[in-house]
């Protein structure tokens, strides 16, 4: 019915802006959730020696072999050691100094970080402790400027030459500012064999299959560690472990900006909407003015005449508001088909939307059905 | 027993920006139970006006008006709606019967504001209409209805509560001579066999002929009030 379109209009514009939000916040969400939204850190604890207290890292505790134990533990989906230098390195004619990682394949997923061109390496160039590099974008400009590929050149990293077997794709600038691109990738072991000669990591990133499960990985890697480490209590761990919930609660905040955004766009249509409802309530009562007047004369008190128009603009509005929900669900499914949008429709925002267009059509009812029963029975007989 | 209807200098002005229209001046009348009144008269004699004060859809100026004993003036206007729900019946020229709606509906629309159950309301109706030999015409709607039929249909609604009295403000004014007569001759039959008591209000001499007393109205006041001694009854 022709009635009902603002509301349904209303109803609709909300249900498919929510759609789209949700959908967005989502992707977003999940986008910071690869970028180490379930990211758990394990680094050494400090150390005391003579009298001075390192930072976190200054003891030399966590070795591979932590790594893969806590690679067992449910929860987990994957594990990296982090061996990291800062050195100056050299190719043909150019040198630059950079950070050195050595890390595990499984880095590259832990980091949502694929390569470009080439590939990375794999779990036989690391038992093979092999001379092989990935280099990130920064270093590749600043190495081999004007090439086409470096894949295949060679890298001096301490005096040792590396062989180039890939690239990253840029990842940009971090929270912090600091270009991530700025990095050469090695495998662990040949990090820790040719360039460190230590036996322990730098760290251990950890990633867990869900962000929800971070708290719980957390412990469980804390107890593994304290038992393998041998601590007694109350001595203090020799580790530390730390998640990136921060990153996650910035997302959660821009969801939250995101849906005040969405429901004051909510508000407004349906307003819009509500005046539809009252335009359209305001020209029934006219239509029916003798209905009105009859209804009067044969007996119906003026509350009656107020609950029944009442009544009639909450039905409207609500039936509208369902119908609205329908045609928005549509609409979203349209949007995801067509634009190739992820949306969703959350439920609560349904029930929001069609109780939203209730209320709306009971305050903009009423006043049409205040003056329908304020009408004059006699004058109401008599209009034409 | 208690007069239906009693005025006394009933008393109505209507006001027009700056100017004071008297549309009664001062009516005296009592109608008693089993009466069947028409009330007579040109345009803007007063007897719209008289109608609507009795069917308390108007208050009166001046004047007193009991009904059934009880004073009017002092009646809420949720008891003025009582009363017209459960003791008046409307009958009007142009019927107003509600548009799609059945002619059942229609008629059990004063039962809806006189709070019977929904069941009892058919019941009650489909008797009403089954007493004036109207049943077939229970699930017709308005506009598939003749005029006749529809004024049929409106004194049913009239009827269905059972009121004291029944108020037909120019009933036959949309109607053709034959159906005109057949309507009025119904009136006389529910005014003989089962005592209804009527107000009618007419212009036309034959219609009024129904009606055992005549009261004629001019300039807002009444001008003759006599019994019909040559009722028509057919």
């Amino acid at each position: 019915m022709l009635t009902m379109l603002g509301i349904v209009i209303g109803v609709a514009a909300v249900i498919v802006t929510v759609a789209i939000g949700t959908g967005a916040r989502i992707s977003v969400q999940k986008s910071i959730a690869s970028l180490g939204s379930n990211l758990i850190v394990v680094q050494p604890g400090s150390i005391t020696q003579g009298g001075a207290r390192s930072g976190f890292g200054g003891a030399s505790t966590l070795t591979p072999a932590d790594g893969l134990a806590i690679a067992q533990l449910p929860g987990v989906a994957a594990v990296s050691p982090v061996v990291s230098l800062r050195t100056q390195v050299v190719a043909g004619g150019n040198n630059w100094q950079t950070f050195v990682s050595g890390v595990a394949p499984t880095y590259s997923y832990i980091r949502a970080w694929p390569v470009a061109s080439g590939r990375f390496f794999n779990q036989s160039d690391v038992q093979a402790i092999a001379k092989v590099a990935v280099l990130g974008q920064t270093v590749v400009t600043q190495l081999f400027p004007g090439q086409s590929s470096p894949i295949g050149a060679s890298v001096l990293i301490k005096g040792t030459p590396f062989t180039v077997i890939g690239t990253l794709s840029p990842l940009g600038q971090s929270a912090m500012g600091q270009d991530q691109d700025d990095v050469i990738l090695i495998p662990y072991s040949s990090a820790m064999e040719r360039l460190t000669g230590l036996k322990t990591v730098n760290s251990l990133m950890v990633s867990s299959t869900q962000a929800s499960q971070i708290d719980e990985v957390q412990s469980a890697i804390t107890t593994l560690l304290a038992r393998r480490h041998r601590i007694v209590p109350p001595e203090p761990n020799d580790f530390q472990v730390r998640n990136l919930q921060a990153i996650a609660q910035a997302a959660g905040s821009t969801a939250q900006v995101m849906e005040v955004l969405l429901a004051s766009v909510a508000a407004v249509s349906l307003i819009v909407g509500g005046i539809g409802v009252m335009n359209i309530m305001l020209v029934s009562v006219t239509e029916r003015t003798r209905e009105i007047g009859l209804r009067m004369a044969v007996g119906a008190p003026g509350r009656s005449i107020l609950q029944q128009f009442l009544t009639e603009a909450i039905a409207l509005s609500s039936v509208g508001g369902v119908i609205g929900v329908v045609v928005g669900a549509l609409g979203a499914l349209l949007v995801s088909v067509l634009a190739h949008w992820p949306t969703q429709i959350p439920l609560p925002w349904v029930a929001l939307a069609v109780g939203f267009a209730a209320l709306v059509g009971i305050f903009f009812g009423y006043y049409p059905a205040r003056k329908a029963a304020a009408l004059n029975p006699i004058e109401a007989l008599r209009f034409e | 027993m208690e007069p239906v209807v009693d005025v006394r200098g009933l008393r109505k002005i209507y006001t027009l920006g700056q100017e004071e229209i008297g549309a009664l001046a001062g009516v005296d009348l009592r109608i008693d139970v089993g009466e069947f009144v028409a009330v007579m008269g040109p345009s803007g004699s007063g007897k719209s006006t008289f109608m609507q004060i009795v069917g308390m859809l108007d208050s009166p100026s001046g004047g007193s008006y009991h009904f059934e004993g009880r004073d009017v003036s002092r009646l809420t206007a949720d008891e003025r709606a009582a009363i017209r729900s459960s003791r008046l019946g409307f009958v009007f020229q142009s019927y107003n019967l509600l548009a799609r709606t059945t002619a059942l509906e229609n008629v059990e629309l004063p039962l809806l504001y006189a709070t019977h159950p929904v069941r009892e309301r058919e019941q009650i109706a489909r008797a009403q209409m089954q007493l004036l030999g109207i049943e077939h015409l229970a699930k017709h709607f308005s506009n598939q209805m003749s005029g006749g039929q529809q004024q049929r249909v409106a004194i049913a609604r009239a009827l269905v509560n059972g009121p004291a009295l029944i108020l037909a403000d120019e009933p036959t004014g949309a109607l053709d001579t034959k159906t005109s007569n057949e309507v009025m001759a119904l009136f006389g039959e529910l005014n003989r066999e089962r005592g209804i008591t009527i107000l009618l209000v007419t212009h036309e001499a034959d219609i009024a002929a129904y009606a055992k007393r005549i009261v004629r109205f001019r300039d807002g006041l009444i001008i003759s009030d006599r019994i019909n001694d040559q009722q028509r009854a057919a």
